[in-house]
C-alpha cells in the first residue's frame, strides 16, 4: 500500500500477560502495521492470543509492555473513549455485549457517547439494521434473538458508529451460509467506497484467502505475514484453502501441477489450458 | 442403551408475555433412529436452536409430545425431565451459557456428580475428557471464565461428554474451534457415534461438515421440517439445495464452477478434495 505513508493502525512490540505471577508471555513483542483500506485476516489456533490483540486494541486491557497508535495517536487510558470513534470492535460473543432491552435500543446505544443528533441517529440506526437485515427486528429484545441475530445485531452496532476500522472477531460464525456472503460483500462495497480498513480474526480460511493481508499468530507471536499466497506457502501447519489442498493432493500424486500456491481462479484457468 | 428420538405433532413458542407469540416449532413430528448421526441445517431463525432444546427439555412443547426412548416430554406435569437431562447432553450455540464453575475442573465434573458417580472416579472421568478435545490437564484448575472462545468451546463438549449421554445434541459445536482442532473433536463425536450407538444430533451451517459426518439430514425452513432424509439423497439435488437458500459443500461448488465455465464434466460428485482431484486424474485433465 505504498499510496498511504502514514499506517492507520501501528503495533509496535505489544506484549501482555493476564497473570502477571506467571512468566510466559500472552502476547510477546507484536510488532504490526495496518494500512488505510485494507482487510487483514489474522489466523490462528485456538489460544493464540487473538483476543487478547483485539482487546489491547480497544484499550480494555493495558499492555505489558509496547504501544499501540491509531491514526498517529499513542493510544492511553485517557484518549480510548475518542478512539473508540475510529475503531469499532465486534467481539467474539456477542451475547454479553447486549445493553439495550430493544434491538434498535442496543444499537443506538452505541452512538451516544458521539454526540450525533437524534434525527441522524434514528437514520444510522435504521441503515445499519437495514444493511444486516435485521429492520423488521428492530422492537425485539435482544435476548429473545437466534444465534446468528445476535451476531447480525452486534455487526450493526458497530456499523452505526461509522468507524474507520473495524475489528471482527470471529463476527461471522454463526452466520447462515448466504448471510455470511452477504455481510462480507456488504463490508467489501463500504471498503471500496469509504477506504474502510477491516481487520478481521477469523478461522475461515477462505475468508481469510480472500484478504489482502494475513497475519498468523502462534503462542502469542507473529510467526507469519504477508499475501495470503506467501503465507499460505510459509505455513505447512496453516490449513489452505480448496484450491491449493487440491493442487497440494496432486502434487503428492506425482502429477505436473503448478508449483505455487493457486487460488480457484487460477485452479480453473490452469484446468481450462489443459482441456484445450 | 440406544435411543431413538420422537416428535408428535409439536408445536412451541415463546410466550413472553401475554400476547400469543408466533409458533417458533409449527407441528413437527419426527422420527430419528437410535444411533444414527443427523445434521440439522437451516437459515438464521429457522428454529434450530429450539428444536434441541425441546429435544433435553429446556423449552416444553406447547402442543403435542416429544419421546426420548421411553421417557416422553409434553406440557402435563412431568417427573421424567431429570431421566432425560442425564440421557440427552446438550452443547449450546455459545459455551458461556453452559459453563459456570470455578474451575474447569468443577465444571467438567458436575454432570458426573450429579448422577451418583464418585468424587474420584468423576475427576478421573475430567482428565480423560479433558485430553480428547485437545486441552492440557492443567487448564483443569484453571478458571472456564479465563479461557479463550474455542478453548470455553472444547470445555463445554468435555462436560457434556463426561455425562457420557445416551443423545448427543451438539448446537454448532464446530463454531470457534480452529480447523484442526474440529477436525479432531467432529471425528472423534464420529467415532463415538458409531462405537457406542451414541444418537447424535448437530446444527451446521457448514455443508462440507454434513457431508463429511452426517447419516441423515433435517432441514428447517421456519419452524417447520421441510426435509428429513439420508445425507446422499440430501446432495443428490442441487437445486433443491438451493431452493432452500442453502450452501453447497465447498469442493461440491467448485466442481460445479469448474464444469460450468470449462465445459469439462466429471464422472461424480466430489464432496472431498481428495475425490476431486482423483476424478480430475480420472478424466485424463492432470
Ligand atoms: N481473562 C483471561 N484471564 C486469563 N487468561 C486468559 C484470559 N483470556 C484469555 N486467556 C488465555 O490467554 C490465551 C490467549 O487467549 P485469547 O482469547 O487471546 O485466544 P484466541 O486466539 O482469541 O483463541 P480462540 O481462537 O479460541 O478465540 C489463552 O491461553 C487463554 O487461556
Ligand atoms: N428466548 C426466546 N424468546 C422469544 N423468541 C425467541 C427466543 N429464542 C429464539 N426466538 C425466536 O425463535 C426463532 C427461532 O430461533 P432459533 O434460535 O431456534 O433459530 P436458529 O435456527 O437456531 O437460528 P440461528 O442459526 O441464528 O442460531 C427466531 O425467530 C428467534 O427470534
Ligand atoms: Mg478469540
Ligand atoms: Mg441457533
Amino acid at each position: 500500500m505504498k499510496e498511504s505513508p502514514l499506517p492507520i493502525i501501528e503495533v509496535k512490540n505489544l506484549s501482555y500477560r493476564y497473570d502477571l505471577r506467571k512468566n510466559t508471555d500472552i502476547l510477546s513483542s507484536v510488532t504490526f502495521s495496518v494500512f488505510k483500506g485494507e482487510w487483514l485476516a489474522i489466523v490462528g489456533n485456538n489460544g493464540s492470543g487473538k483476543s487478547t490483540l483485539a482487546r489491547l486494541l480497544a484499550g480494555l486491557l493495558t499492555p505489558l509492555e509496547g504501544k499501540v497508535f491509531i491514526d498517529g495517536i499513542e493510544l492511553t487510558e485517557k484518549n480510548k473513549w475518542q478512539i473508540r470513534k475510529k475503531i469499532g470492535i465486534v467481539f467474539q460473543n456477542p451475547d454479553n455485549q447486549f445493553i439495550g432491552t430493544t434491538v434498535e435500543d442496543d444499537v443506538a446505544f452505541g452512538l451516544e457517547n458521539f454526540n450525533i443528533p437524534y434525527n441522524e441517529m434514528k437514520q444510522r440506526v435504521q441503515e445499519a439494521l437495514q444493511m444486516v437485515d435485521m429492520l423488521k427486528y428492530r422492537k425485539t429484545d435482544p435476548a429473545n434473538l437466534s444465534g446468528g441475530q445476535k451476531q447480525r445485531v452486534a455487526i450493526a452496532g458497530v456499523l452505526a458508529v461509522k468507524p474507520e476500522v473495524i475489528l471482527l472477531d470471529e463476527a461471522f460464525i454463526m452466520l447462515d451460509p448466504k448471510s455470511r456472503d452477504d455481510m462480507l460483500k456488504t463490508l467489501k462495497t463500504l471498503k471500496e467506497k469509504y477506504r474502510l480498513t477491516i481487520i478481521s480474526i477469523t478461522h475461515d480460511m477462505n475468508e481469510a484467502a480472500s484478504s489482502d493481508r494475513m497475519i498468523v499468530l502462534k503462542n502469542g507471536k507473529i510467526t507469519a505475514t504477508g499475501t495470503p499466497g506467501e503465507v499460505f506457502s510459509q505455513d505447512p501447519e496453516l490449513e489452505p484453502p480448496l484450491a491449493e489442498k487440491v493442487r497440494r493432493i496432486l502434487h503428492n500424486k506425482g502429477r505436473n501441477v503448478p508449483d505455487h500456491f493457486i487460488t480457484e481462479k487460477e485452479l480453473i484457468s490452469w484446468l481450462q489450458t489443459l482441456n484445450s | 442403551m440406544v435411543t431413538d428420538i420422537k416428535f408428535i405433532n409439536v408445536s412451541v413458542d415463546y410466550r413472553t408475555g401475554p400476547l400469543h407469540s408466533k409458533n417458533v416449532l409449527d407441528n413437527i413430528s419426527l422420527h430419528i433412529k437410535p444411533g444414527t448421526f443427523t445434521a440439522v441445517v437451516g437459515h438464521t431463525g429457522a428454529g434450530k436452536s429450539s428444536l434441541l432444546k425441546t429435544m433435553n427439555g429446556l423449552v416444553i412443547p406447547k402442543k403435542g409430545m416429544v419421546k426420548i426412548g421411553d421417557y416422553s416430554i409434553s406440557n402435563q406435569p412431568n417427573q421424567s425431565l431429570k431421566n432425560i437431562r442425564k440421557r440427552v447432553g446438550m452443547v449450546f450455540q455459545f459455551p458461556e451459557s453452559q459453563i459456570f464453575a470455578e474451575t474447569v475442573e468443577k465444571d467438567i465434573c458436575f454432570g458426573p456428580l450429579n448422577f451418583g458417580i464418585s468424587p474420584r472416579e468423576a475427576k478421573e472421568i475430567a482428565r480423560r475428557v479433558i485430553k480428547n478435545v485437545g486441552l492440557e490437564p492443567s487448564c483443569l484448575h484453571k478458571s472456564p471464565f479465563s479461557l479463550s472462545g474455542g478453548e470455553k468451546r472444547r470445555v463445554a463438549i468435555a462436560g457434556i461428554l463426561a455425562m457420557n449421554p445416551e443423545v448427543l445434541v451438539l448446537d454448532e459445536p464446530g463454531a470457534g474451534l480452529d480447523p484442526a482442532g474440529k477436525k479432531e473433536i467432529l471425528s472423534l463425536l464420529e467415532k463415538w457415534n458409531k462405537k457406542y450407538r451414541m444418537t447424535t444430533i448437530m446444527v451446521t451451517h457448514e455443508m462440507d461438515d454434513v457431508a463429511r459426518y452426517a447419516d441423515d439430514v433435517i432441514v428447517m425452513e421456519k419452524g417447520k421440517i421441510v426435509f428429513h432424509g439420508d445425507v446422499t439423497s440430501f446432495f443428490s439435488d442441487v437445486e433443491r439445495i438451493k431452493s432452500w437458500k442453502l450452501d453447497l459443500p465447498e469442493t461440491l461448488k467448485f466442481q460445479l464452477e469448474l464444469e460450468q465455465q470449462t465445459g469439462i464434466r466429471l464422472p461424480e460428485k466430489c464432496l472431498t478434495p481428495e475425490k476431486l482431484a482423483n476424478a480430475l486424474i480420472e478424466v485424463g485433465l492432470v
